[in-house]
């Protein structure tokens, strides 16, 4: 089973998600700004790069963790992924799809813009950083929900195969 | 290998390539009417399914034949499906990826938008068979050249 967190640019909530999800980052206290913006990919993720997987790690069932930004083509990149599956007879379960985007706020919003798209890190960097800060409980709640669900499906899937 | 034709919306050129490559539509002449009417390939892509990739068939050396609406995406589509292929150990160069949204001409892209909004539909046809004309020989050269690549690279 792999695991893909979305969001638009993989250079924020994406990674803000899959980090707690693969124990980068706590679950029980709120990150210092030095703990997130080292993360692999934090408000690094190029234009060029929206679209590409990155791997981010293994959680603690072996289950491996990817970011992909969709830009605005959520609906069309969905579409076009679970028909490569279904050429390539992947189950469904295999692959599970996460938005990330709906836990993010205004603050890492402009500061997002800021930073990658007009190129101004400085002002924007700080703001997606105290963004992620105010809304990290939100991100620590999708996670749980994730974990949750996988260990459905993975006894699901045992059920079966007993 | 598989090939995606891939163009905006999936509805017209990109079926008509792979149509052509399987050999479900002629490589000689420009589809027909009917041909339009009654070849389901050109009924498959509509603006609600953009992304869904279509099975077309498969060529004589045994490539299965795909085509695809991208809108305006194709670049973060084939991005994202070459990275989910290495994701489940399946290789990426096995997919091959042909743009046909260059050969539309102003004819394609106006039958199209009528045909598929059902409004004055034997002008719209009639829009789409002009347009095929014009473009087929651009269409036949475009799959010989994806055929002999494909050749090549066995």
């Amino acid at each position: 089973m792999y695991i893909i967190y979305h969001c638009y640019g993989s250079a924020h909530s994406s990674v803000i998600a899959s980090a707690i999800h693969v124990g980068m980052l706590p679950t029980n206290r709120i990150p210092s700004s030095e703990e997130i913006v080292t993360l692999p990919h934090f408000d690094q993720t190029r234009r060029d790069e929206i679209g590409s997987p990155f791997y981010v790690g293994r959680d603690e069932l072996g289950i491996e963790v990817y970011i992909l930004g969709m830009a605005n083509n959520k609906e069309v990149l969905i579409k076009s992924m679970d028909s490569l599956l279904k050429i390539y007879h992947i189950t469904e379960n295999q692959l599970m799809l996460v938005d990330s985007l709906s836990q993010i706020n205004t603050l890492t919003r402009i500061g997002g813009f800021l930073s990658r798209r007009l190129g101004m890190i400085k002002i924007g960097r700080p703001l997606t950083i105290m963004g992620v800060q105010k809304a990290y409980f939100k991100f620590v709640h999708l996670v749980e929900g994730v974990k949750e669900k996988v260990r459905e499906t993975m006894s699901e899937n045992s059920g079966s195969a007993g | 290998m598989r090939v995606v034709y891939h163009s905006y919306g999936g509805s017209f050129s990109s079926a008509l390539a792979a149509g052509i490559h399987t050999g479900e539509l002629s490589g000689e002449h420009p589809p027909g009417k009917d041909d339009i009417l009654s070849c389901s390939l050109f009924h498959r892509g509509t603006p609600g399914n953009h992304g869904v990739i279509h099975y077309a068939g498969t060529d004589e050396e045994g490539n299965e034949i795909y085509f695809m609406g991208s809108r305006k995406a194709f670049h973060i589509i084939e991005n994202a499906l070459r990275g989910i292929l290495e994701i489940v150990r399946e290789d990426p160069r096995q997919l091959d990826f042909v743009d046909t949204f260059p050969l539309n001409n102003l004819e394609m892209r106006a039958g199209i938008f009528l045909y598929h909004r059902k409004i004055i539909t034997p002008a719209a046809l009639a829009l789409l068979i002009k347009g095929s004309q014009k473009a087929f020989f651009d269409f036949t050269a475009l799959i010989d050249d994806v055929k002999y690549h494909l050749r090549k690279g066995r």
